[in-house]
């Protein structure tokens, strides 16, 4: 755990700066009285509940996503036609904040969980899809050429080629996706739900509860490491061929050049 | 009847005035189980028209014909060795070279098994479970011939398959290039810049002018293998071929 003493670090300074009266305790809680807060939190069981809601939330926001921008950024990317008509639309509705989303999430789905998987889903979906998209512009066609030639269909071309050159960049789309999903989640549970940790942390936050804040906000932090430990996990995994072939490792440790 | 026949091709880019002429007119008669090299100065579209037998590039005018049949685009009767290292880099080597079998549904135990056999003759047992990049340079162009030969075409096309090794390496892969051409009977296609290989391998040699491309001169080589022991024979060959392609 090499990141450790940076974390330590600053929950240092997060319990010292209060104790001493550099910040202000009612702004920021000393680290210790809000892991004590956490530990009540999780005794009587709502933090987990808040917790299970958002990320139940976030997966189905993220599935859908993924779900909807690898197929589609594939087939953008090899289809320069299909592409241009897309463009125009794409570019105009990328810079659309998730937030903004809202009230027409609200006036759609009503309340509860669909309004904020929708917001999650839109989100993430076009950033995953124009990554995707670009990295399929990107694939070598030296290599479909050779599989055409050794009797490829262009049905097997897409799966057996271009599918397994582009599994690094889809890795590296989920993992940004993932992240822009827990961003997403807790904006849209600010408004019209009843549950859920970006609930929890509206509401304390007009309570004037700062520490159930920072419980909320570290418990964001904890599974969203989590999670993405679990991609990095799965994508060692399946890019093993990766090995002896990534740029960091002509940098990095023992670089004394 | 020849077995390949390629017919007045001529591949221009882009239309109009600003059309660039790869090839100008090429026509050539490979026949069946010969090794045939096509020799020519760098751009002078020797590539383009390898790309146009392996159906990967269209003519501009003319055409290719295999066994009397107009080609109708690609297929894996007629199979590509590329110029640069152009493997499936998440692959392993036997993975590479069962990669056209799968295509056509073969079980994995048994193009695992074929695999293994042609790499056993390319030299390779044992590097079965390699990633590309954890071969030499001559080893990758050894297992792209066997990727190309496992699918069992009819024409072997080769797009100078050995410019990026040194020049050792270069040696031993022509000598078993030879042995497995002799070995499996195949009609190869051979396209070089290197007059040395072209006369090491060739039963005929086509040379074509600087670009755009046309058949400058058609040379059949009756020096008996293996070639390296006729020095004297290479020398006046490589002289007049270099005669021929100065004037052109």
């Amino acid at each position: 755990m090499r990141g450790l003493p940076l974390l330590l670090m600053v929950i240092l300074l997060w319990e010292v700066l209060p104790r001493l009266g550099v910040l202000d305790p009612v702004l920021l809680p000393p680290f210790d009285l809000v892991a004590v807060r956490a530990g009540t939190l999780l005794t009587s069981g709502e933090l987990l509940l808040h917790a299970a809601v958002s990320l139940l939330r976030v997966l189905a926001g993220f599935a859908l996503a993924s779900l909807v921008s690898i197929p589609l950024g594939i087939g953008l990317g090899l289809r320069p036609g299909l592409r241009e008509r897309a463009d125009l639309l794409l570019a105009m509705l990328r810079p659309i904040s998730p937030p903004a989303w809202i009230p027409l999430a609200i006036l759609w789905f009503g309340i509860g969980d669909r309004p904020a998987v929708f917001i999650i889903f839109m989100g993430t979906v076009l950033a995953m899809l124009v990554g995707v998209l670009t990295a399929t512009q990107g694939v070598d066609k030296r290599l479909i050429k050779a599989g055409f030639t050794l009797g490829a269909t262009r049905r097997q071309a897409v799966w057996l080629i271009v599918l397994p050159g582009l599994l690094p960049a889809i890795f590296a789309q989920l993992r940004v996706g993932l992240g822009l999903a827990w961003m997403c989640v807790i904006a849209a549970e600010m408004v019209a739900v009843r549950q859920g940790l970006g609930y929890m942390m509206i509401q304390a936050r007009n309570l004037f509860q700062t520490d159930r804040v920072l419980v909320g906000m570290a418990t964001v932090g904890v599974m969203g490491w989590l999670l993405d430990l679990l991609l990095r996990g799965l994508e060692r995994r399946v890019l093993r061929w990766r090995e002896g072939l990534e740029a960091h490792e002509l940098f990095g440790r023992g670089g004394d050049r | 009847m020849s077995f390949l026949a390629v017919e007045g091709i001529a591949k221009a880019y882009g239309d109009g005035p600003g059309a660039t002429l790869a090839l100008a007119e090429v026509t050539l008669e490979v026949r069946e189980g010969e090794l045939m090299v096509v020799l020519g100065p760098s751009g002078c579209g020797k590539t383009t028209l390898l790309q146009i037998v392996a159906g990967l590039e269209v003519p501009t005018r003319g055409r290719v014909l295999l066994r009397g049949r107009p080609i109708q685009g690609w297929g894996r009767e007629r199979t590509l060795v590329f110029q640069e290292y152009n493997l499936f880099p998440w692959l392993t080597a036997g993975e590479n070279v069962a990669f056209g079998l799968r295509l056509q549904g073969m079980g994995p135990g048994e193009r695992r098994e074929a695999a293994h056999r042609i790499l056993g003759r390319m030299g390779l047992t044992g590097f079965e479970h390699l990633y590309p990049h954890q071969l030499s340079g001559g080893m990758r162009q050894r297992v792209a011939i066997a990727r190309a030969l496992a699918v069992d075409p009819e024409v072997l096309l080769l797009d100078e398959p050995f410019a990026s090794v040194d020049a050792l390496t270069r040696t031993r892969l022509q000598e078993e290039l030879l042995r497995i051409w002799e070995e499996y009977g195949k009609t190869v296609l051979f396209v070089t810049h290197n007059i040395r290989e072209a006369l090491l391998l060739a039963d005929r040699i086509v040379v074509l002018t600087a670009r755009p491309g046309r058949v400058r001169a058609c040379f059949g080589l009756d020096i008996p293998r293996p070639r390296r022991e006729h020095l004297a024979e290479l020398a006046s060959w490589e002289e007049r071929i270099e005669r021929e392609i100065v004037i052109s």
